[in-house]
């Protein structure tokens, strides 16, 4: 029998939220581990549990970033269209790869795209101000130009987006290799977004737990049909994630881009660390 | 007749902007009205089991024993519904916009969840 602290799992959705909302990431990484090692719930039950944090999660930030037009609507629906076939196909391919070479190749491609995002600059910053005055822009540039208003610059971004094929190819890597490693696409789809598509980084994670709320949704519903969401094990979770989430969307409207891709960067270097020692048969 | 040009410009500008508006408020609200009122239900039925008369809470618990349950339950469902809820709401959207693209891609979307619900149960 196990009991369950309702403190230790509204912290963990706590952390879970505002990490999760504020780097467009679900928030699985954090939340399965204390779930299985640390209350020792069955593995089924800590997934299906971080699955519906996961959405609840995703549904609050987008809400907010929606509203703010963080959220790109259109790009985040488009970008779903090749997610969800990746996702089914890395799915039925699940069996035929060994997860320890999968780990170690996508850990390396982690530390990699943590680098770039860290040594590079974020594109929107040369665009910055170009959405000042937009009655002057030209109707063509309306067609192709997003925006969204910075509360930390006080000004409007406007945004181009760029190679939607290649977009798309990143975006069906997103979803192949989050059903293969079971980890959340938000590591994915940020950097594809950011980097190939030079989307601006708050933009990208706005857009991003979009995505995350649409793909993971499904995962849940399966969980739930299947009876391993359980309703006390999720409500204390929940309680957590709605202040973090709530912290976390707060943050990243107000802090500057640099320090939002530096912190993102971080957290690849920590997934990179975790697929390692997954490939290691260490956790 | 440069000044006509300039004005549908700025119109098509202006409307463009105000559907994207519209669709966004959209999108937020549905969100923020489906979170609300799932998360109400969660902790409606946390109160409720703090009331019921279980001392230790425990996986091993039978749900249909305890009034708490069915709440939290409901509100979970409506909570793993939100998102597709969303997709729906944008491609009817969409669709009174006319704009074919976007609603056919959205549709495709709902299609592409459909599979992949029914592969999984398969």
């Amino acid at each position: 029998m196990t009991e369950l602290n309702i403190w230790l799992l509204s912290g963990t959705g706590l952390f879970a939220g505002l990490t999760g909302s504020m780097l467009g990431i679900g928030g699985g990484f954090f939340i399965v581990p204390i779930l299985t090692l640390v209350m020792h719930l069955p593995i089924k039950i800590a997934i299906g549990s971080s699955l519906v944090a996961i959405v609840a999660n995703a549904s609050l930030a987008a809400s907010r970033y929606t509203r703010t037009q963080l959220t790109n609507i259109k790009l985040g629906l488009l970008l779903c269209s090749t997610t969800v076939p990746g996702a089914i196909i890395g799915g039925l391919l699940g069996e035929i790869f060994s997860p320890a070479i999968l780990s170690t190749f996508f850990g390396l491609v982690l530390i990699y795209v943590a680098y770039t995002m860290m040594a590079s600059q974020d594109t929107s910053s040369q665009k910055q101000s170009y959405w000042d005055n937009p009655i002057t822009t030209t109707s063509a540039d309306t067609q192709d130009i997003a925006r969204y208003y910075d509360k930390a610059t006080a000004k409007f971004v406007g945004y181009r987006i760029n190679r939607i094929p290649q977009g798309l190819g990143g975006s069906f890597f997103a979803g192949l290799l989050s059903s293969l490693l079971g980890i959340g696409g938000g590591v994915v789809q940020v950097p594809v977004m950011n980097i190939i598509m030079t989307v601006p980084i708050k933009a990208a994670i706005g857009t991003s737990t979009f995505i995350m709320a649409i793909t993971t949704a499904v995962g849940a519903l399966v969980y739930y049909y299947h009876g391993y969401i359980h309703p006390f094990v999720v409500a204390p979770l929940l309680l957590g994630i709605l202040p973090g989430a709530l912290i976390g969307t707060t943050l990243t409207e107000r802090i500057g881009t640099t320090i939002l891709r530096r912190a993102f960067g971080v957290l690849l270097f920590i997934t990179a660390i975790l697929m390692f020692l997954k490939a290691a048969n260490l956790i | 007749m440069k000044h006509f040009a300039f004005m549908n410009n700025i119109q098509r500008q202006q409307n463009t902007k105000r559907n994207k508006k519209n669709l966004n408020d959209l999108i937020s609200t549905g969100f923020m009205v489906c979170t609300l009122l799932s998360l109400t239900m969660i902790i409606a039925g946390f109160i409720l089991l703090f009331f019921s008369d279980i001392e230790n809470v425990q996986l091993s618990i039978r749900l249909d024993q305890i009034p708490a349950a069915i709440t939290l339950n409901l509100g979970i469902l409506v909570l793993v519904s939100t998102p597709i809820i969303q997709v729906i709401l944008a491609s009817v959207k969409f669709s009174l916009e006319r704009d074919k693209v976007f609603a056919g891609i959205s549709l495709l979307v709902l299609a592409l969840l459909s599979t992949c619900f029914i592969i999984a149960l398969v």
